[in-house]
């Protein structure tokens, strides 16, 4: 049996090979050959953050605009797409909020970036961004089941003042949804529709199919696409009926003073360059103008409209004056389940802990003594990994090692600790490291687009 | 019915043309190789595929999604086998028992049966998939928030009593999970909590850094620290990788029962492969003549978890093309897939793209047994990564790692949170509190709580839809006995022992 154990370990001559310096030298120069940045604007790709999960109308407009961009060649770099999902779009706007205001971070949100400041879900609204554009435009309707007893919104509605807080109302908490059964409250004083959180378009349908909701929500492509599927709609909520929809009546003609649309904003952190901004909504008007953008909002029904500048602002602020009329924050009777799982869990640990001590002072020598461990090599390991992260994280313009340069050093770095100075290993042990080094970098720029750090 | 047939006849001929063939091979393929190395998934190789699929048509695109979706969950085991690492979080429940039986010498016959495994239950919920999509379509609709609230709670409980020794230790561990799963923005209220300060805990932790440095880190400090341990070689032999005609026969109910399972975990909403692979895994310790031998390389062990995984393939498909409704992580980008191609999932796909349904059950149908054919060729050469050195094996794995965890979001943070979790699932392991509880506690626990709001603001806050709604209801009293079961049988035991 040839144990590790027999070979003394070598740990004396740390650099063995001149052709080792010698590649990670050609590494480091690879890696900065890669980086050079002219003033341009883009010079990188731009990431758009798209605040919702794939597969969802924002995500599939955000893909087909930068399909029509680089159909055209609008931009000299391509956009990457951004899925941050998660609590109204919430997170991917805080995320957008807080990056750097260089114009290479985009956020597509619609008009649930003003709710959720009145939803108080956030501190901040429109003005903690630049808006860039607004481009397309989706009505919104109301639908029932096909079996409801409601045959209008006026139905719906006397039914929920007769008996409030029973008819259930699914919608996205915070969300154009919501504001839509808001303002129908708003328009009847006394009325008090039950809001249930139900998730985006297809869920809410599937809730509404599973008779687990009333009433929801959807945007004329939504409704359009399950028209036929057993749903009623019951109001148009524009200034006059759909041409698609002839036969759904609007709210204003219902006799609520109601018109709620969902325009798809873009937006750059505050205090980007405002030139930045500028080539930026450009490259959208030029977007929108194309076959492939308008083909697409035919299809799902949207109006090609695009806003930019003052009359992109005064919509804003019309939006938010409306909006503000309203009162989206909806209180939510959940139980304190952090505090209980906390609770959980110190019990559960203090159970175990007692246990464990009992245990130990019973069978102490249980474990394999086969050699001893090896703590202070697992922590120059760790060290390793820890600078090595580092030195893809640094991002000092031009001080950036490269992922490249540093992938080769780390790995020889820790390929050495491991084989500690054998020789023979090390050879394999470089030429690993300018596989995975060079191997991953062209697979993740050339094949699969990940912008590496 | 006729009209089923009629249209997958179609699907497969298409299939089988050179192109949309070659991508079958080529995405089935790269799912196993990525599937099969511990910190990139299929999720990841999926979604990095997607923007390459916009110059295909609509069909090919979901073709070569499909395939990598089928070869990836498949190819988890084998690194799940040889390394005690799930490639994909859905082979976990395969390390439990793999590995044991890799290191008592049998790694061939290990790797066999959880290849042919996975085509039996990829088989097997095929045939659901085909059968079952359209009359979903109305059923699925029937489940409320407070009965998928219920589910998750049966899941739960199953899972803290999966895990090997106390019963204690995995509800701790399960706890934990679902603790780490709180910071961030609540799924119910959209409240934002527990941050720490850190902006980008708004987004709460994401499940690939923390699975990654829960299997992957934590088991590369385990091999750093104990470097010089004698190990046995866990040979990269071929021995009884065909099941034999008798194993078919001992296997058969198993086999049966956990694609079962798998398929139909899968075509619940919300619910992927993960759990299929513990449900089916508990279901077959407790149904054992032998329960003690899981974890401890029982061949039913890996059987179980390997054909349901593989199974909610099928399963996850069909809310998916039924409702438009994604059954796991990767359909939900599948269905981004669908949307970019000017496809509408939904009913309504039958009804104007029969020929996308359809060529994408086809798809799914040759994707397996390609898979099976491969894994069976290349298995033992896949599985000598077992036997690269450490000083090679180590350092790729964490840059792996380090590259997979960053690619998820394209942020640096994931990275450090890997980074944490390893060490944290080190001290876990450590403190011999089982990993998998926590890991299925923090993908549950979202889930639940979102379903648990929706729920309660539907019920105006009551809690009665629990007991009144008869899928809730049974689920709850399942849950229960779940939990009241192994408790009662430890309060009898330890009567029995103080009295004896």
């Amino acid at each position: 049996m040839t144990n590790s154990g027999s070979m003394k370990p070598t740990w004396k001559n740390p650099f063995p090979f001149p052709f080792t310096v010698a590649a990670i030298i050609a590494g480091s120069l690879l890696g900065c050959a890669g980086r050079d940045t002219p003033n341009t604007y883009p010079n990188r790709p731009i990431k758009v953050v798209v605040p919702f999960a794939a597969g969802g109308g924002t995500d599939a407009f955000a893909r087909i605009v930068k399909k029509a961009i680089e159909e055209n060649n609008l931009l000299p770099q391509p956009l990457v797409i951004v899925n941050v999902g998660g609590a109204s779009g919430t997170i991917g706007s805080r995320r957008v909020k807080d990056a750097r205001p260089d114009g290479y971070t985009v956020l597509l949100l619609h008009d649930a970036i003003v709710m959720a400041r009145y939803s108080g879900k956030v501190a901040y609204g429109p003005s903690a961004f630049e808006a860039v554009a607004g481009t397309s435009r989706n009505g919104t309707v109301v639908v029932a089941r096909e079996d409801s007893r409601y045959e209008n919104v006026k139905d719906a509605v006397d039914d929920a003042q007769a008996r409030p807080d029973t008819v259930t109302f699914g919608c996205n908490l915070g969300t154009p949804t919501h504001y839509v059964g808001l303002l129908l409250e708003r328009e009847r004083p006394g009325t008090a529709f039950r809001f249930v959180q139900s998730g985006d378009g297809a869920e809410r349908y599937h809730n509404l199919k599973g008779g687990h909701i009333d009433l929801t929500v959807f945007s004329n492509e939504e409704y359009l696409r399950y028209r036929e599927e057993g749903i009623r709609a019951l109001a148009f909520f524009g200034t006059e009926r759909h041409p698609l929809m002839p036969d759904v009546p609007t709210a204003i003609e219902q006799g609520f003073n109601a018109e709620a649309g969902i325009m798809q904003y873009w937006w750059m952190p505050k205090r980007t360059p405002s030139d930045r901004v500028e080539t930026f909504a450009s490259v959208l008007e030029h977007a929108m103008q194309s076959d492939t953008v308008r083909d697409w909002l035919a299809n799902v029904r949207s109006e090609p409209e695009f806003a930019t500048g003052q009359p992109l602002r005064k919509r804003l602020e019309n939006l938010e004056s409306q909006v503000a009329t309203v009162n989206l924050q909806e209180p939510v009777d959940m139980p304190n389940l952090p505090v209980i799982v906390l609770l959980c869990v110190m019990g559960l640990g203090t159970v175990v802990g007692i246990r464990s001590l009992r245990s130990t002072t019973t069978s102490k020598q249980t474990s394999s003594t086969n050699a001893p461990p090896h703590y202070r090599l697992a922590m120059v390991c760790g060290l390793l990994v820890v600078a090595y992260v580092l030195a893809l994280a640094v991002d000092v313009r031009g001080l950036s090692p490269g992922f490249r340069a540093a992938t080769l050093v780390f790995v020889t770095a820790i390929g050495w600790s491991l084989a500690r100075g054998d020789r023979k290993s090390m050879r394999w042990v470089v030429g690993l490291a300018l596989l995975l080094a060079l191997g991953l970098h062209f697979l993740l720029t050339y094949v699969v687009v990940v912008d590496l750090p | 019915m006729y009209r089923n047939m009629q249209d997958l006849e179609a699907g497969l001929v298409y299939v089988l043309q050179p192109w949309p063939l070659s991508l079958v091979i080529c995405g089935t393929a790269l799912g196993i190789i990525v599937g099969a190395i511990p910190g990139l998934t299929g999720a990841m190789l999926i979604a990095l595929t997607l923007p390459l699929t916009f110059a295909m048509n609509g069909p090919d695109a979901m073709i070569l999604l499909v395939s990598m979706y089928v070869g990836s969950i498949s190819g988890g085991l084998i690194t799940a086998t040889i390394l005690r690492m799930p490639g994909t979080p859905a082979a976990m429940m395969t390390t439990l028992d793999g590995y044991p039986m890799a290191k008592a010498g049998r790694p061939g016959r290990a790797l066999g049966l959880g290849i042919t495994a996975s085509l039996a239950g990829g088989l097997i919920s095929w045939m659901f998939l085909v059968f079952l999509s359209r009359p979903m379509a109305d059923l699925s609709t029937r489940l409320a928030p407070f009965d998928l609230f219920a589910l998750v709670m049966v899941a739960l409980v199953l899972i803290a009593s999966v895990s090997d020794g106390s019963l204690t230790r995995g509800i701790l561990s399960g706890m934990l999970g679902i603790l780490v799963a709180i910071p961030g923005t609540s799924p119910a209220t959209g409240e934002v909590r527990w941050t720490l300060g850190m902006p980008q805990l708004a987004d709460g932790l994401k499940l690939l850094p923390v699975l990654i440095g829960l299997f992957a880190v934590s088991q590369v400090i385990h091999e750093v620290v104990y470097l010089d341990q004698h190990r046995e070689r866990v040979a990269a032999d071929r021995r009884g990788i065909f099941m034999s005609l008798t194993d078919w026969g001992s296997q058969a109910v198993n086999l049966l029962r956990s694609s079962l399972i798998g398929s139909w975990i899968g075509i619940l909403p919300g619910i992927g492969a993960n759990i299929g692979s513990v449900m089916a895994y508990s279901a077959a310790k407790r149904m054992s003549k032998t329960p003690e031998k899981f974890g401890q390389g029982s061949e039913e062990g890996i059987v179980a978890s390997e054909s349901a995984n593989n199974a909610t393939v099928g399963g996850a498909l069909i809310p998916l093309i039924s409702l438009g409704i994604p059954g796991s992580v990767i359909d939900a980008i599948l269905l981004g897939g669908l949307v970019i191609h000017g496809l509408t999932p939904g009913p309504l796909l039958f009804k104007y793209n029969p020929e996308v349904v359809y060529t994408m059950m086809a798809a799914v149908l040759i994707a397996n047994i390609f898979m099976f054919l491969f894994m069976v060729v290349t298995a033992p050469w896949l599985a000598r990564l077992a036997d690269t050195p450490r000083e090679l094996l180590l350092p790729a794995v964490l840059v792996f790692c380090v590259v997979g965890s960053y690619a998820l979001n394209n942020r640096m943070f994931d990275v450090w949170v890997m980074l944490a979790f390893g060490l944290i699932g080190f001290g876990m392991e450590r403190a011999k509190i089982p990993l998998a509880p926590f890991v299925i506690g923090f993908v549950l626990a979202p889930i639940a709580e979102e379903n648990l709001g929706a729920g309660l603001m539907a019920s105006g806050g009551s809690y009665m839809p629990l007991l009144t709604r008869p899928v809730a209801l049974i689920f709850t009293a399942l849950a229960f006995a779940l939990l009241a079961w192994p408790i009662g049988k430890r309060l009898r035991g330890s009567f029995n022992t103080s009295k004896g």
